[in-house]
């Protein structure tokens, strides 16, 4: 019998709720439900109790689909204002000193910025970069000697607010939230098998309010981030340029965007749906895909620069999965190949499922990546938790003296 | 320019009256529509060459006309809503006249929805009741009015007072006469501009372009306008433009606080270089909280000795930053750029897009080193889209 999980994603366009039982760490998916998320923009809430409705109406979908009550989630957050930051820990060392877990622990801590209740932005996510021993980098410090350890650790940080609106939409659901997890980060759980972890790989999750990025080089995070562009740019874009509601542009991109110009079609039109009988209007299809193609082709540039700068594309050799709404887009994969110079395919959830993708999850997988990859963050993390003797365990060891 | 890309739809009885007015000062070709309920009303309509009049909701009204009552009058366009949207066609920019008040006015919201759904951009001049009118009318215009404001891509509201002067002793039938020729000579010049190909032109394409894409988009706007003759025209034009009651409608100056100002010249081939000078000079000099001006020029031969300017006022960026610049404030600011007029100005930049349909202009913009990435990318890098 295995413990059963619940992941909670509240993205732009849809609020997720999606299930799975957790065997000895690896994940069977169980059920999912969702509804049309209200009142959160570019991935920030912006009205809670909206939210926290879409999370009652999920929960009881579940309910209904699973028989089981849902009591405690993770849930994944986004928005343009995650920040990330290299911080180095140091501890010095003495002379032939076998460096432990203690000294990599102390290292650890010290690169931990204090907390400050009033500053705007709070820690989201730390993750362990590389380690160096008297400045030369090392996989695991564990048996070495040297004068100097440092570990160097990614920090994710989120805007305060942002954080704790999430959290009072989760309380308001009547849900405790385990944790809070970059969606970036889950989506990279769910796509990247350890191969790719270690050959260096880019995960893209194009939303509706946001783009997610995340590196993962030699099994680490080595660089992440969010862009608050989304596919509701691209509808939006269709709106302004043609002039049309956004339900007409939305139905638009669905119908005839495209991430790059398709020659076979420049001279075709699309019918255009229109509230009234006659005279329906249309438009060139040319023009809408120019306008979807320069705003992927924007969106697309402004990652690849940040990851330049990072210094991480050297080292990405394993190609980008791209996942998310938008990555439906079609000739999406190729326009990120073309721009990053790295072969493109799209994510499909795969990484420590005990049985393969089936149904609901199996049709548009890439849009349920992250989703899936909290659940699959959540039970690796509680596989690797000490687990709690019981209590009969510990009256058993109390008589035995 | 194509005359179908511009329209002229007049709403109801009084709007069909200037719609006229404004087909006998318009100088270039007009394709106008005369929408009405009353059928009593459109046969006194003098016919003439690209105007035509269209009685609807006759099933449902028998040509009696609405009796004053707004639904009706919208349900009567909804009954004929596909031989209107066949009589629309496809213009590029639609200019739609309605005097609220009336039954038939509650038309106007409506049709203005079916322009918007066929992407046509809308400029609207809606006229207020007189004063002395009765209740009913003025409830039934403040009911419309922002109705009409949520669906246009830009509209000016004219108090019938304010265009009728504010003189008392005027006979009431020469009231409606005077309101009918000062709005439809205004009009008729703007027409003009638009419709002639000038050195500078300002056609229904760049009008549309500022009206859907620029600041404008959504907001209200002020104008007015005044022709002028003899050697010190230009001077005289930007007086009387300055001192127009049209751009003080509640005592507030709307062209000092105007974030964008559209200026249309219409002369003769006598037109020089330094009036076209005096008039933005003085024009930039008054407008503190200017962001953008756009000037379009038309030479007509009959026209050879006189100077017509009108100038539409849009925005009123620093009304809304809470700095308005009430009337006979601006001469003691000396008439430069205040610093609330830059506040203005960086908070612009910041979503340029305005309000009309960006679904992101009340989220913080996503900024990316100078660019604003809520604004559409094809539109940054000036790409210009097939039709």
């Amino acid at each position: 019998m295995g413990i059963v999980l619940g992941a909670l994603d509240i993205g732009t366009q849809t609020t997720t709720l999606v299930t799975g039982e957790c065997v000895d760490g690896r994940l069977s998916l169980l059920a999912r439900a969702e509804t049309p998320t209200q009142g959160v923009k570019k991935g920030i809430i912006r009205d809670i109790t909206a939210v926290a409705d879409g999370i009652r109406r999920v929960r009881e979908e579940m309910d209904k689909k699973l028989r089981v009550e849902i009591y405690d989630v993770v849930a994944g957050f986004s928005c343009g204002d995650v920040t990330t930051l290299v911080r180095p820990g140091r501890v010095s060392l003495l002379p032939g000193h076998l460096i432990n877990e203690e000294d990599v622990a102390d290292a650890e801590d010290n690169a931990r910025a204090p907390e400050d209740p009033d500053a705007p932005n709070r820690l989201l996510q730390r993750f362990r970069q590389k380690y160096e021993v008297n400045g030369q980098p090392v996989a695991t410090p564990l048996g070495m000697t040297g004068a100097e350890l440092v570990a160097n650790i990614l920090e994710l940080t989120a805007p305060r607010t942002c954080l704790d609106s999430l959290t009072s939409a989760v309380a308001r659901a009547g849900l405790r939230l385990d944790e809070i997890v970059f969606s970036g980060i889950a989506a990279a759980e769910a796509v990247l098998d350890d191969r790719a972890r270690d050959d260096g790989a880019i995960v893209i999750d194009f939303g509706a309010g946001t783009v997610d990025y995340v590196a993962i080089c030699n099994g680490v995070v080595a660089a992440a981030g969010a862009l608050g562009v989304g596919g509701n740019h691209l509808t939006n874009d269709l709106a302004l340029a043609f002039h049309i509601t956004q339900g007409q542009a939305e139905d638009t991109k669905l119908a005839r965007g495209a991430a790059m110009l398709q020659p076979d079609l420049a001279n075709a039109r699309h019918t255009l749906r229109t509230p009234f009988s006659a005279g329906d209007r249309t438009i060139s299809v040319h023009a809408i895909q120019t306008v979807t193609t320069e705003r992927v082709d924007e969106t697309f540039r402004i990652l690849r620069d940040r990851l330049r700068e990072s210094d991480v594309l050297p080292h990405v050799h394993g190609g980008i999965r791209l996942t998310g709404g938008t990555a439906a887009l079609p000739l999406i994969a190729e326009q990120a190949s073309s721009i990053f110079g790295l072969p493109c395919a799209i994510g499909v959830p795969g990484r420590n499922l005990a049985t393969p993708l089936a149904d609901p999850f199996i049709e548009e997988p890439y849009r349920h990546a992250t989703a899936i990859g909290l659940l699959n963050w959540r039970c690796r993390t509680l596989a690797r938790e000490p687990r709690k003797p019981s209590w009969l365990a510990r009256l058993r060891a109390y008589i035995a003296g | 320019m194509n005359a179908d890309d511009l329209l002229l739809i007049s709403v109801g009885g009084a709007a069909a009256t200037i719609a006229r007015r404004v087909a006998e000062n318009a100088s270039a070709p007009l394709r106008a529509l005369i929408l009405d309920t009353d059928d009593a009303t459109l046969q006194a309509i003098t016919p003439a060459v690209g105007v035509s009049t269209t009685v609807f909701g006759a099933k449902r009204l028998a040509g009696r006309g609405t009796g004053g009552d707004r639904n009706l009058g919208a349900s009567a366009l909804r009954d004929d809503a596909s031989q209107i949207q066949a009589q629309i066609g496809a213009p590029r920019l639609a200019v739609l006249l309605v005097c609220c008040g009336g039954g038939t006015s509650g038309a106007a919201p409506l049709l203005l929805e079916m322009l918007r759904a066929l992407g046509v951009a809308t400029l609207v001049f809606a006229t207020t009741p007189f004063a002395f009118e009765g209740d009913d009318r003025h409830r039934c215009a403040k009911i419309i009015l922002p109705t009409l404001a949520a669906q246009a891509d830009a509209i000016t509201t004219v108090p019938l007072d304010l265009l009728a002067g504010g003189d008392a002793a005027l006979p009431q039938a020469e009231a409606f006469a005077r309101v009918a020729d000062r709005l439809g000579a205004g009009l008729g010049l703007l027409w003009s501009l638009i419709a002639h190909a000038g050195f500078l032109p300002l056609d229904a394409e760049r009008f549309r372009r500022f009206l859907t894409h620029d600041v404008a988009g959504g907001r209200p706007f002020c104008f007015a306008e005044a022709v002028c003759a003899g050697e010190r025209r230009a001077d005289d034009a930007l007086a009387r433009l300055l001192a127009a009651p049209r751009f003080r409608p509640d005592g507030v100056d709307c062209l000092a606080n105007a974030a964008q100002i559209v200026v249309g010249v219409l002369a003769g081939p006598d037109l020089r270089l330094c009036e076209l000078g005096v008039l933005m000079t003085g024009l930039r000099a008054h407008c503190v909280a200017l962001q953008e001006a756009y000037l379009g020029t038309a030479n007509e031969a009959s026209r050879e000795g006189t100077l017509a300017v009108v100038v539409l006022a849009f925005g009123q960026a620093l009304a809304e930053g809470g700095g308005r610049v009430e009337e006979g404030v601006h001469e003691a600011r000396g008439g430069g750029r205040s610093r609330k007029g830059a506040k203005a100005k960086a908070a612009a930049r910041a979503n340029p897009l305005g309000a009309a349909r960006n679904r992101f202009n009340d989220v913080e913009p996503t900024l990316h080193g100078d660019q604003n990435l809520d604004t559409p990318t094809y539109l940054r890098r000036g790409i210009r889209l097939a039709r």
